[in-house]
């Protein structure tokens, strides 16, 4: 019988590296950014305005190194 | 420690100082014995001093003088054998129950606790996670420009332990876009939902509601009338992100969901994988280091 409500799916979002960029180059914000140095947190200040970080930091996000 | 005799048996020496002196060291091996034990050497010790009284008085005859010899040695004998059974025990000759050693006892393990967050911290991730909400927004309303700012939803969800260290998932109080009652006191536990899965995984994913299961995906679940009770009936799909920096384990999920507009799967990876610096943002200012 079919549920009224239907059902819920969910998958693993897929990611290559092609597809890695698009992570890595979607821009943070001027407000997370004045966030991040004003959390005073150590981890987030290197990923102000250094994309070498940040694409170290996606790709372990995303379990690809 | 007690020295152990060697030669402790009663024999045929009846003498008081032998009887006297058998029975200090039976009180002194006995201490801290059963009880049981020590009222049995005791009333051997009792019998055997009535059998030298006995021996002691006329008449002497052959009869009387054994049977009262009998009377000496049998309970000095019986007597032996726990007291002997007591000295093996002090001296280390039987395997006995090693004593703890005397050191203070460990302290038990640390139960985890739920995620703390100063207000200043929670205000920071309440506008990383409207960000969020907004990123998504913007990029399906792309695809579908009716869609309304009220039909993308965001919540982050972070492990809550109870005193005894159950375990369940719930929306922490500010950290929730356009959530109502009552989807704002769901509890998840291990396992259930989407969200569990990413926590336990640490891997984004994707779900969309549709109306029955179709080939795949990875899970399905079923929408219980509790379920339906609880989930808002119009909600269609979700992107859930785990919290993590690097590869670490992850302290909790931001979801992003929306209501009434259905959107393809690959439009929803796209968003998720907009999502990955916001997600890890988010990550670093609960956990604070």
């Amino acid at each position: 019988m079919t549920n009224p409500q239907g059902v819920i799916v969910d998958k693993v979002v897929p990611i290559s590296e092609a597809q890695l960029a698009q992570a890595v180059h979607t821009p943070l914000s001027e407000t997370v950014q004045q966030i991040i140095v004003a959390s005073g947190v150590q981890s987030l200040q290197a990923l102000v305005g250094n994309p070498a970080a940040v694409t170290e930091a996606v790709k372990a996000y995303w379990n690809l190194e | 420690m007690a020295k152990k005799p060697k030669d402790n048996v009663p024999g045929g020496d009846l003498g008081g100082k032998v009887a006297q002196s058998s029975a200090t060291l039976a009180a002194l091996a006995m201490r801290g014995g059963d009880t049981w034990q020590k009222l049995v050497v005791y009333c051997c010790y009792l019998i055997s001093a009535v059998a030298i009284l006995v021996i002691s008085l006329p008449p002497y005859e052959t009869l009387k003088q054994l049977a009262s010899l009998f009377g000496i040695v049998v309970p000095l004998f019986c007597a032996s054998i726990f007291v002997m059974a007591r000295y093996r025990r002090l001296t280390g000759e039987e395997v006995a129950p090693q004593p703890a050693p005397l050191l203070p006892p460990a302290p038990p393990p640390a139960a985890p606790t739920s995620v703390k967050l100063s207000s200043a911290t929670r205000d920071r991730m309440f506008s990383v996670l409207e960000e969020a909400r907004v990123l998504v927004r913007d990029r399906l309303q792309q695809k579908k420009a009716t869609l309304e700012d009220k039909q993308v939803r965001a919540n982050i969800f972070f492990p809550d332990y109870d005193g005894s260290g159950n375990c369940s998932l719930k929306i922490r109080p500010g950290l929730h876009v356009h959530m109502t009652e009552p989807e704002l006191g769901i509890a998840l536990g291990p396992g259930q939902g989407v969200t569990s899965h990413v926590l336990a995984y640490g891997e984004p994913r994707v779900a969309q509601r549709l109306p029955e299961a179709e080939s795949g995906w990875d899970t399905t679940y079923q929408i219980t009338p509790k379920l339906a009770a609880i989930i808002n009936p119009q909600l269609r799909w979700i992107i859930s992100m785990p919290l993590k920096m690097g590869e670490s384990k992850p302290v909790g999920v931001m979801n992003i969901d929306g209501l009434v507009h259905q959107f393809s799967v690959d439009d929803l990876y796209e968003c998720a994988r907009n999502l990955t610096q916001l997600a890890m943002v988010l990550a670093g200012l609960a956990m604070g280091t």
